[in-house]
This record gives C-alpha cells, structure tokens and sequence, in this order.
C-alpha cells in the first residue's frame, strides 16, 4: 500500500504532511504519496537528518493511497479513521451552532 | 559534564572520589570505608531504612561521615528522588551536599533545590548554556508550600512563603 | 468565591513567564519535545490529532460571570467560537496554537484564572460537588479546603513528577455529587460523635483500564490536618507507587497490590513522623478562607412561588424543566437551577462563546454572579429565586440552553473520542448524538425515569462508562468502531463498576442496544418508583442479556 509521511506542526499544533521538496503542507491532497511504508519512512528520516523536522511533532508514517481520498469525506473511507478525522476534521459539527449549520 | 553549585559552575571537591551505592554502602559499614565518603543513592533506595538500620546495627551515626550524597534522576520524569532528598534533609537531619545526578534540566532545578539539593550534575547542553548565560534557578519566587531553601512566611497562610 | 490576594496574583503571573520562555525555548528548538511535553502537560496543553488543546482549570467548578465571559473571548479570539466543559471541572480549547497560548494564560489570569496541572502526572485540578455551598443537604461547604489544596499542590516541589496523574475530589453532603470513591482521594466532610466536623478519607479509587472503588482508609481525619495527611498520602505514593508500567501506575493499583490496610500503615507511619512546619491548618486560617465562600446575602421567601405555580400548570414543557433542573437551596424560596449541556443532537458538554456570554448575564442577573460547572458537563446557576424562574427558562429557551434533561437518559457523559482526542480509540460523540435523538421525547425519558448514560471513547475512560447506569466504551476491533455495553455502575454514595454485558456492538447496533435495555428495564421494574440502577440491582444481568443477545432466528 503507498503511505504518506504525517506529523502536527510544532507552532500552531495543524495536521501537516511531508510534501514536494521536504516542505509540510497542510492539505492532504498536497500530500507526497510514497510507493510503501518503507520508502515513506526513509524520506522521513531523510527530513529528520537534514533538520527538516524541527518544524513538526510526532511524525509517523501511515497507508494512504489517492483513491482514498476521492472517497472522502463522504462514505466510509477506505484509510483509518483516525486519518481520515485528522485529515478532514472532526465528524461533528463545531460547536452546537455549526451542527445546526448555522 | 559540568557540577554546578551555589548558582555557579565550580570544581567538583569530590572527583575521582570512589562512590558507594546504597546497598553497597550498608553491606560496607562496620568495616573500613572510602573517604571522602560519597554515596550514590538510585530511586527506589529506601532512604528511611538509613535510619532504622543506623540505630539498629550502628549506633545513631546514620548518615555521619558521608561527605555528598548524590540521588540519581535516571529520567527527569522519575520523581523519587524528590522525596528521598526531602527526607534525608527533614526526617534524617542529613546537612552534607545532595546532589542531583543523571537527567538533570533546567527547568526542574528549582524543585530540586526546593526540596534540599545543593549540588548538581549536568550534561544537556541547553541547560549548560542557559546557565552559563546566567540565568537563576528562581524562576517561582512565591510558593504555596514550605520548601527547603532558605524562604520566608508570606501573610497568613502558614503554607504560603516567598523566597528569602 | 475565592479572590486572588496579591501573592496569589503575583503566583500566576511568575507561572504565566515562566511557561511562556518554556513555550519560546521549544520553538526556539533548545527544548526537545520529550522534555517539553511534560511541562506543557502540566500547564494544561496536549497535542490532540487536530490541534493543541488547551484545558484551563476551574476550581472545584467556581466561577464568576466575569470568568465565564473571559471564556467566551478566548472562544472568538484564539479558537473557533466554543469550548468543552469536562467531566473534571475544567474547560477545554480544542483549536489553540502553541504560539497563542502565553497570550491565552495572559488573557485568563487577568480574571484569576489559570492551567496549572490540569494534566501531567502532578496533584490536578481539585474538584468538588456542583451544589457546594447551595445545597439543602450538606454539612459544611468542602470548597475552603479545596481552595486550600489547590494553593497547596500547585507547582509542588517533591509531588510535580508522580508515577501518574493524581486527582482529589471533595463532597460536603451525604449524597455523593463528586464520585469521590472513584478518585485517587476523596473527602467527605463529615461529623464525629462529639459534633466537631472533619474529613473520611477514601484511597485508591479510579476508572480507566482497571476500574476500582475507594477504601475509606481513615474515618475521621481533623480539618487540621488535611494538608499533612494529603502529603502523607502523596509521599507514600511518590516513593512506592508503580513506575515500570503506566497502566499500573495509578494509586489505585499500589493500594490494591499492597492492601488498603497496608496503605493505612504507611500513611499513618508518614503522618505520625511529618513535623514539616507550615502544613497543620491554624482555625483562624481555615476562616479566612472560608469567609471567601460566603453564602451571598439571600433573604427567606416563600417556599412556594406563585410565579411558578401558574406557570408550572399552564406549561408541561416548565413542569418537566423544574422537575428535573431544580434542586433545593439552602434559603427558602430558591433554588439551584442546572442548565443542562445535553440538548437533542448536541454534544455533550459544549458550549458556544455566545451561550458562555449568555449564561454568564443570566449569573450577573440571577444567580448572586456565579456559576457552577459540574462532573456531568453541565452548568448550574447555583443561587436563583424560584419567582425568577419562569424569565430564567424563557431566556435559556431562547439560547438552546432549556433541555429539561438532568439526570435523565439523554444528559450523557461524554468525552470528545476519536473526533478530537489523540488517545481514542473510537468516536463517542455521534453515539451520544444518537442517542439523544433516540429518547428525544421528553414525556418517554421522563417516564423512564433517572438513568445515568456515560460514553468513553477508549479504555482510559473520561466518559466515566464504568460508573454509567449504562457505560458505553469505543474500541477499535479490526479497524471498525465497536462498542462494549456496561451495566450497573454508578458514581454517587452507593458507588458500584459496572458489569459487561458481552460481546460489543457497531455503531449502528449500540443505539438499539441501549434502547432494548430501557425497554427491559420498563417491562421489569416493579413501578416508576423502582429507577434503573435498583431494577439492575434487583434482577442482575440476565434478563438484559437475554434480550440483547436473543439467538439468529
């Protein structure tokens, strides 16, 4: 299964993901998807050597693949719901107003 | 590793001195021992038996002749070695150097020396240039308990002090 | 309430520095996250999966209208226009950035407000029964020795570096409103033969993993002692409590490997030999601070408000709303009112910032300016005059605020689960949700009765589900949501841990699984008189198995 490389951002605490050239971004469609877990986990320590994870807390890598994505946030995804929640935010409103979509 | 003591970095009196640990410190007494005598106390070490076994099988000396008492932080989040230094100062009256050895961090320097360590040994590097950049332990000048460093009653509460 | 005094102020403020040049140092990089997380932890930040997450602590559930709007601005300015009140008196931001958060303290402790150890393995936030200081039932008001405590565990020297979190709850009445007996502490105020008033001391309760009821270790301890005998019971812990694994690291665990009785030894060895001057309570002391706790200046009224009497028969709605949100009061002719957090679909314990504002003009107008938040995630106007009540439900009607719930199966624990929390292992508020739109009619839930639901969204057990009449726990089987069904427990005088009732449910099956154990009890009790907790009591498991588990046809 292809993986990502995620992590929070070390200032302000948001979901990011390892994207193009060792830069966090956050949203996951910018996301790098690596061809397994071991080629995500090498990039990463890669960023770790070069200090490109200094920005970040607790990266970890995990299974993702882009059809995934187009599942989401509608129906069950296909990635762990504790990625998709991270990735697309709480399944709850915020807030009682926003349940009420006001 | 630097020795800090008395908000400064100085020579350790005690180096190169061999140390004993706790249970090879009991197993010792009676016969000849090292001196100065510097003992390594590791968490877990119950420093009450000092006192029981002192009495017991020789006589009140208890901690007289140690020289520095060093209590192991193997982890800083290990807090033991709070209460053991706590009571070795209170309970056993115990008035040579404890010195707080292992993970010692800044930012927990002040409980130590709240709770009566007077020596410390310090390896992270950001501790290092914090203090060698002058910064004081005292970061808290009030507290809501009686500590061990010198510290003196605030108003009424009995449990209230402020740093002397 | 309690005042900060010039130390007091001056406390906070060396600790609001103190953790922002610990903030500035992390971002700096020269501290590393392992050393940082414990000091963030215990100043109140956690990283969650979205986000940081503030919790700010409120005293033994006290706060002022000024406190509470403070809460309503840091809603609007740093977060996303709500909190979350918690089952341990304390409000949580879920949305803050670390950068933020020195300016959030700054902002909290200009009305005497602060985060201080309402996490990390340190003494946290002291916590106390909702109605203390208001309710006809009690001996004395336990809140003077919480406010002690609090002054006396915060930034601890020898108790900042536990093997775990240590939490203390007090209760003044006979009736426990804290779930003292499932706290590493617990005191009840109570009175001795001779009159003189002091504490029982209970050790060694709490839920999570290993679910464990208090032993009372102490029958009466003197108000003199309290500090001594607290930091007897910490250093006992601090020197001998489990470090090598986190899951038995609790005192609960040292108390049930060691005995209670051996606890009781050790304890009492430390108290006897402490001579640590400054701990021992002088009278004159205690009175001082018990003067902050005053009862507010309420004049007697009628005990029966004809404001209330017209109202209550023209509108069912109002009946049910006193019914179930009014509790009796010290002074004739008021009441402590609960506005209940747990309206139909809404999630349990949350507050928007324009209700926080709302609630906060209706304690200025009402309730002698003060609020009350409970263990329940509710919040209590704890001083009302019962003539007042008919504008008081109106207003509240008008804000989402009116749910007549309290204590009834729809106010649900509930902790934030997998939609927020990084510890969870499934989601706990959509269940809530669902539940509450499933006992959504107001004259059913009445009919049911009282009924204590309680949602954990993992085995560390926030949501209380294992002192739940009914205790709901998310796991994750397999990578799917389940949920295993408990039964019987309970947080109050009689505590109890609730029982499994067998293999766990999905999440479209355990909304059904809870209504078909309300229906058993129904076709079982013997009168509405009988609640579910003594139905439960009486019949046992069986016949709540037998329907939820009926065999493939």
């Amino acid at each position: 299964m292809t993986a990502i490389v995620s992590a929070n951002l070390l200032a302000t605490g948001r979901v990011a993901y390892l994207g193009r050239e060792g830069a966090w971004v956050e949203d996951i469609a910018e996301a790098t998807v690596y061809s397994d877990a071991a080629a995500a986990e090498a990039e990463l320590a890669a960023a770790q050597q070069r200090g490109g994870a200094l920005g970040v807390v607790e990266p970890f890598v995990t299974g993702y693949t882009r059809a995934d994505h187009r599942t989401l946030p509608e129906g069950r995804p296909t990635m762990a719901l504790r990625d998709a929640i991270r990735a697309f935010g709480p399944t709850v409103g915020y807030g009682r107003r926003a349940e009420q979509g006001d | 590793m630097r020795y800090f003591k008395d908000g400064t970095f100085a020579d350790d009196p005690f180096a190169g001195a061999e140390t004993l640990s706790g249970p090879d410190w009991l197993e010792r007494r009676g016969s000849a021992l090292p001196s100065p005598l510097v003992l390594q106390l590791d968490p877990g070490f119950d420093v009450e038996a000092i006192r029981g076994l002192g009495q017991e099988r020789f006589g009140n000396e208890g901690l007289d002749g140690v020289a520095c008492v060093k209590i192991a932080f193997p982890k800083f989040t290990d807090g033991r070695g709070y209460s053991m230094g706590w009571l070795l100062r209170t309970r056993l009256g115990y008035a040579g150097e404890m010195r707080a050895v292992g993970d010692v961090l800044y930012d927990e320097m002040q409980l130590m020396a709240r709770c009566g360590f007077d020596g410390f040994e310090i390896v992270d590097e950001p501790t290092l240039a914090l203090l060698r950049d002058g910064r004081r332990l005292e970061t808290i000048r009030r507290f809501y308990q009686p500590g061990l460093e010198p510290e003196v009653p605030a108003g009424t509460r009995p449990w209230a002090r402020r740093s002397a | 309430m309690y005042r900060y005094d010039e130390f007091d102020a001056g406390f906070v403020a060396e600790r609001v520095a103190q953790f922002t040049d610990q903030v500035e140092r992390r971002l700096a990089g020269t501290l590393s996250e392992d050393q940082f997380k414990p000091l963030r932890l215990m100043n109140g930040v956690y990283l969650q999966l979205h986000a940081y997450m503030l919790r700010v602590a409120i005293p033994y559930g006290t706060l002022s209208s000024r406190q509470m709007r403070c809460f309503a601005h840091i809603a609007r300015t740093y977060d996303k226009g709500y909190g979350h009140f918690t089952t341990r008196q304390n409000l949580q931001f879920n949305w803050p950035a670390l950068k933020d958060v020195p300016a959030i303290l700054r902002e909290l402790a200009a009305v005497e407000m602060h985060c201080i150890q309402t996490s990390g393995n340190c003494i946290r936030n002291t916590t106390a029964d909702q109605f203390a200081g208001a309710a006809a039932d009690e001996i004395e008001d336990p809140r003077p020795y919480a406010e002690i405590i609090r002054q006396w565990s915060s930034l601890h020297p020898e108790f900042s570096f536990l093997p775990r979190k240590f939490k203390i709850a007090l209760t003044g009445a006979p009736s426990d409103r804290a779930a003292i007996q499932v706290h590493d502490i617990g005191y009840q105020v109570v009175k001795d033969a001779m009159g003189e008033v002091g504490f029982a001391v209970y050790v060694g309760g709490g839920q999570g993993r290993t679910p464990l009821i208090a032993h009372r270790i102490r029958e009466f301890l003197p108000k003199a002692d309290l500090l001594s005998y607290t930091n007897s019971i910490l250093r006992v812990y601090n020197l001998e409590g489990r470090r090598d694994n986190k899951f038995k690291a609790r005192i609960k665990i040292l108390v049930h490997e060691k005995g209670a009785d051996a606890i009781r030894e050790a304890v009492e060895a430390d108290f006897a030999a402490n001579h640590d001057a400054g701990l021992t309570l002088p009278q004159g002391e205690i009175d001082r601070i018990t003067a902050y706790f005053t009862l507010p200046d309420l004049a007697a009224r009628p005990q029966v408000s004809a404001a209330v009497e017209a109202r209550r028969t023209s509108d069912p709605a109002f009946a049910r709303f006193l019914a179930r949100n009014v509790f009796p009061h010290k002074v004739p002719g008021h009441g402590v009112l609960t506005v209940s957090l747990k309206p139909t679909d809404g999630i349990p314990g949350d507050a928007t910032a324009e209700q926080m504002d709302h609630l906060a003009d209706l304690a200025q107008r009402y309730s002698a300016d003060e609020l009350r938040v409970s263990h329940e995630q509710n919040i209590v106007l704890p001083h009302v005059r019962l003539d007042d009540l008919p504008a008081i439900y109106d207003s509240l009607r008008a804000n989402d605020l009116a749910a007549d719930n309290v204590g009834l199966v729809s106010d649900i624990i509930c902790c934030p689960g997998l939609d927020y929390c990084a510890l969870a292992t499934a989601r706990s508020i959509p269940i809530a949700q669902a539940i509450s739109k499933r006992f959504a009619e107001p004259e059913r839930t009445a009919e049911i009765g009282d009924l204590r639901v309680k949602i954990s969204g993992c085995i560390n057990a926030c949501g209380h589900h294992h002192v739940g009449h009914i205790g709901i726990l998310g796991l994750d089987k397999a990578g799917q949501e389940t949920y295993q069904l408990t039964l019987g427990g309970s947080a109050d005088e009689r505590c109890s841990i609730g029982d499994i009732t067998g293999r766990g449910f999905s999440a479209e099956r355990i909304v059904d699984a809870v209504e078909t154990v309300v229906d058993t009890y129904l076709s079982h009790r013997t009168g509405a008189e009988e609640s579910f907790i003594d139905a439960y009591r009486r019949l046992g498991m069986k016949p709540f198995k037998e329907a939820l588990y009926v065999p493939a046809a």
